[in-house]
């Protein structure tokens, strides 16, 4: 050895660490526990900690790498280079393979450690358990890097420039929503920890489910910000105005957002009605696994293509090992255990828990679906077979159909009383709402001459949900009895988790309308256009006044100027990137309530440039409706009762004194 | 930082893992979190139907419900509180044992960070091609009519992958230097490049007037081919090629494109050691990695032929370059020596020598 190590090098020895610690949490607390010994029961508070605190040191010195361009640490050299703006030397961290999996690690030990410090009202071994399950999933993510993917391998001379990053990549949109879809993705862990933990102990009380809502709640949320996030930067950054492409990184987003809103919903049965307890904890492991299927699946790239995979079989092969002992593992586990947990209350089919069920049932056929549909192509291309791309006609046909009877259930099911309730009843409160959303959707139909028919469909279901959620709302103030000042008193006084319900589904009906209205009422002006020429869209009347070259901190812009009538000029740009050389679009839009105009200049054609024009409907509105969505999520976590059982610290001080 | 802060490091570690296991303590109630739960479930009930959101007869049940719960949460486990020595021994050794041990196998031991600002002002190769491009480009801030310097910088350029600011470089020098072929049949190279592959308006012009200073220059002629094969005549530009490869030496640096474009043109190439166009192609759908591969075979092959031919001053002069780019250093100067062996009086050879030995000093 020579010289004094680096930096970079006391991240490695961190992570190295931090492996070592996640073996010890994810053996001596669950035999501890198993054995009823408390000092080991205890350790894992305190592994959890440490091994958060470890994976941090790790992820703050690749930064550091990064910030100072050190290309003798291989993964900088890949991705980075040293004439990059700072910010997406940073971003660039988690934008390759490599530190994709430390961020995660990152995100996953810091679940860890909040639930070692949050998670005092958990029982103590119940919690033991848990951690333990979190350290070993983290023997596998960290062995993972350590062994085929380390991101501080070095090379020694260092080379003299990096090889840059995807020029596609810097942007603040694809910088910063990675991060939430992976605190979601990683958040289900967390659910994964408690069900498994749950199937050791052997029972599922309803306090289960309570304390694995909050859990289950901020992940969801994060991923429903992630998604939306990623929706939104396709749409500006693509520079097609289209806003979903169901693509396998999008799906690999989507699945377990779909199987952790079941999860969620299931749970309320199980807190409430000490029912449906097998399949909650089955969804828990399904969420997990089909976020474990996402990242290698699709954001660390290395079974998108084949030629990846073989180039590096180690890889592959770990992956599918560690899959298989996470999925095949926990439902081993639940194959033993499942049997044992006996439902508790019964209920009718037409009542709250039967609108649960339905719901559940729908979530998880679609989540099939998409699985289906991203897995399919995958498969036969690893089996040598021809390459197919399964596309919006495959989900227009399956998904979406699924949609609607999801949604009309989502209208009704909280209206519907626990245990057994009166559909009849249900439909005559809601008649009125549900024949303004007919005549509504009529009326569109008939305003539009030539509508598809699913964006019609689409709005009734949308206008039926929304109307639905406010008669939900009107009843708990009790409007008709109380009149507006007396209502005004009950909503605050609401549990928040019920006013975050309806956020939620507001949020939803709010998304519905608005991709309705983007993709049946766009209209597109798709061309050549000379300087001076004048297209008129939607209304909008925009002269076309040439380019101008426009430099950039490590690109060259062609810059359209289009002077829009009444509003002023648009710049859109085409931006060329000299390493790697590559061209991106940068879209100029103008966004209001009602819609955006998007704006696209492309290459220059003959006489003129190539010259895309859309107007998008009401298409904000679908990214309004998610951040609704997300915003629903949080205000229930913020509610009252989930932190029921947490010690009264002041009542009493020290907790082994509590009973 | 040194190693004895990993050693701190390991040691903290194992002393937080250690306080748990040594500290005896009675184990809490298991049970009182669920009963806690219950309790809170009974009192919002209690709220509900106070509020009226509930119905007392159903309300009724729901509490019978919950009560049930709450007489079925059992006692917690048994436990014992008694520290184990072996464990904790086992733990607070074992975990920096083992990491040191990993670490000795997969670390790269006292290898220090080496961030490109510290590497600048080491004086190193970097600091001197940097402070060389910083004193030219201020140099042409002051003189900007200087078309060697312009050359120049559109080399540097060039080397740093800055494809559009060598192009444009180089317009500079056509600028200045009227006459000049070269400038112009550079700049169109690299717009080509840059514009992978396709050719662009300011090609078109830069070709034009390359044709229109000398008409029967080979390079000229292989650019004008192209772009007659961009247009879409591909028998054109396949014959005007072929007329282009009968007037080439054997070892011309044109050579190599010209058969590409042969090559791509659908036309059979006499002998081939370039890459063809396919392989371009391919390159341009590669991976990162596999273009590196693709690239290093070529190289490879190139310095294989050069090995038999050892004459081939242009040869000798490509693999220098190549070698740069790919920044093995000792190798690209041994080419230099190797290229200003055999033509000593080459002021522009001396040169490219004495900037890669400033630029990958000896070790």
């Amino acid at each position: 050895m020579s010289g004094s190590p680096g930096i970079a090098e006391f991240g490695h020895f961190a992570l190295i660490l931090a492996f070592c610690v996640a073996l010890v949490q994810g053996i001596v607390p669950l035999a501890g526990a198993a054995r009823g010994h408390v000092p080991s029961i205890r350790l894992g508070d305190h592994a959890a900690v440490l091994q958060f605190l470890l994976v941090a040191a790790a992820f703050a010195a690749l930064v550091h790498a990064y910030v100072t361009s050190d290309f003798s640490v291989l993964n900088v050299f890949e991705n980075s280079h040293s004439k990059k703006p700072m910010l997406y030397k940073v971003t660039g961290v988690w934008g390759n393979h490599e530190g994709s999996l430390l961020l995660w690690a990152l995100m996953l030990t810091m679940f860890g450690a909040m639930v070692a410090v949050f998670g005092r009202n958990l029982p103590e071994t119940f919690r033991a358990r848990v951690l333990s399950v979190q350290g070993l999933v983290g023997v596998g993510f960290i062995a993972f890097m350590l062994f085929t993917s380390n991101p501080f391998a070095r090379i020694d001379p260092a080379p003299l420039e990096g090889n840059g990053l995807n020029p596609i990549l810097q942007d603040p949109g694809l910088a910063f929503h990675p991060p939430f879809l992976y605190a979601g993705y990683v958040g289900i862990s967390i659910a994964f920890s408690f069900a498994v933990a749950a199937l050791i102990e052997g029972r599922v009380p309803p306090s289960w489910a309570r304390w694995v809502r909050p859990w289950t709640l901020a992940a969801w949320a994060m991923l429903t910000i992630g998604i939306t996030g990623g929706s939104y930067w396709a749409y500006y950054e693509l520079g097609w105005g289209g806003f979903w492409f169901w693509d396998p990184v999008e799906n690999a987003s989507l699945m377990p957002w779909l199987a952790a809103t079941a999860l969620l919903h299931s749970a309320i049965v199980v807190e409430k009605r000490d029912t449906l307890k097998s399949w909650t904890i089955l969804l828990a492991i399904i969420a997990f696994s089909l976020s474990l299927l996402g990242t290698f699946l699709v954001r660390s790239g290395v079974l998108t293509s084949v030629h990846a995979f073989a180039s590096d079989p180690t890889r592959g092969f770990f992956i599918l090992i560690f899959l298989l002992a996470v999925t095949g593992g926990a439902l081993a586990l639940y194959a033993v255990r499942a049997p044992a947990l006996k439902p508790g209350g019964m209920f009718q089919t037409v009542s709250r828990e039967g609108a649960l069920v339905l719901n559940n049932l729908l979530l998880a056929t679609a989540t099939a679906t998409v699985l289906l549909g991203t897995l399919y192509p995958l498969i036969l291309d690893a089996l040598g077979g021809a390459k197919v791309s399964v596309g919006p006609p495959y989900y227009n046909s399956t998904f979406m159909p699924l949609m609607v009877p999801l949604m009309v259930a989502l209208a009704i099911g909280p209206l519907l009383p626990w245990k057994r309730g009166d559909l009849l009843g249900v439909l005559g409160r809601l008649k009125f709402i549900a024949l303004a959303s007919a005549v509504g959707g009529l009326l569109v139909f008939w305003l539009t001459v030539d509508a598809p028919l699913l964006p019609v469909l689409a709005f009734i279901v949308a206008f039926f949900l929304a109307g639905s959620v406010v008669v939900e709302v009107l009843e708990r103030v009790q409007f008709r009895k109380r009149g507006v000042p007396g209502a005004l008193r009950r909503l605050v006084a609401l549990p928040r988790g019920a006013v975050g319900m309806s956020l939620a589904h507001m949020g939803l009906a709010v998304s519905i309308f608005g991709i309705a209205a983007a993709s049946g009422f766009a209209e597109e002006h798709l061309g050549i256009m000379k300087e001076g020429d004048t297209v008129e869209i939607a209304g909008w009347s925009l002269t076309f006044e040439g380019v101008e070259d426009v430099p950039g901190p490590n690109y060259t812009a062609t810059r359209g100027r289009f002077e829009v009538a009444g509003l002023g000029p648009m710049f859109p740009e085409t931006r060329r990137f000299e390493s790697p050389p590559m061209e991106t679009t940068e879209a100029a839009i103008h966004p209001t309530i009602l819609g955006d105009l998007y704006v696209v200049v492309g290459e220059k054609t003959g006489p003129g440039h190539a010259v895309r024009i859309y107007w998008k409907p009401f298409v904000m509105w679908i990214w309004a409706g998610g951040l609704m969505m997300a915003a629903g999520g949080f205000f229930s976590l913020s509610d009252r009762r989930l932190r029921v059982g947490a010690p009264v610290r002041r009542a009493a001080p020290r907790p082994q004194a509590a009973e | 930082m040194t190693f004895a802060l990993f050693a701190l490091l390991a040691a903290a570690v194992a002393i937080v893992l250690l306080r748990p296991l040594l500290k005896a303590g009675p184990a809490r109630d298991q049970a009182a979190a669920e009963r806690a739960v219950y309790r809170a479930q009974l009192q919002e009930l209690a709220a509900e139907q106070e509020s009226g959101a509930i119905a007392p007869a159903e309300a009724e049940g729901a509490r019978l419900e919950i009560q049930r719960r709450l007489l079925k949460v059992g006692e917690g486990a048994a436990t014992r509180a008694k520290p184990s020595l072996v464990l904790a021994l086992a733990v607070a050794l074992g975990v920096p044992a083992a990491a040191a041990l990993i670490y000795d196998r997969m670390g790269a031991g006292g290898l220090p960070d080496q961030p490109l600002a510290e590497r600048v002002t080491d004086a190193g190769s970097a600091a001197e091609t940097d402070k060389l491009v910083d004193a030219l480009e201020k140099r042409l801030a002051e003189a900007p009519d200087d078309p060697r310097g312009w050359a120049l910088m559109a080399r540097v350029r060039a080397s740093e992958g800055r494809l559009i600011d060598a192009a444009e470089a180089y317009e500079k020098v056509a600028a200045l230097v009227p006459q000049s072929v070269e400038a112009r049949l550079g700049a169109a190279e690299l717009r080509i490049a840059a514009a992978q592959g396709q050719v662009t308006p300011e090609v078109r012009k830069l070709v034009t007037e390359a044709q229109g200073l000398q008409p029967d220059d080979p390079g000229v002629r292989h650019f004008a081919a192209y772009v007659r094969f961009a247009d879409g005549d591909k028998a054109g530009a396949a014959a005007a090629w072929r007329a282009v490869l009968a007037d080439l030496k054997t070892d011309d640096p044109l050579r190599p494109a010209v058969e590409a474009g042969l090559k791509a043109a659908g036309e059979p190439v006499p002998e081939a050691p370039g890459p063809s166009a396919a392989d371009i192609e391919a390159a341009g759908e590669m991976s990162a990695d596999d273009r590196k591969a693709m690239i290093e075979g070529m190289v490879a092959r190139l310095a294989e032929r050069l090995e038999r031919e050892p004459g081939d001053v242009d040869g000798w002069l490509r693999l220098a370059r190549a070698y740069e780019v790919m920044g093995r250093g000792p190798d690209a100067v041994a080419a230099w020596e190797k290229a200003a062996a055999l033509r000593p009086d080459d002021a522009a050879i001396a040169e490219g020598l004495a900037a890669a030995r400033a630029r990958f000093p000896a070790p």
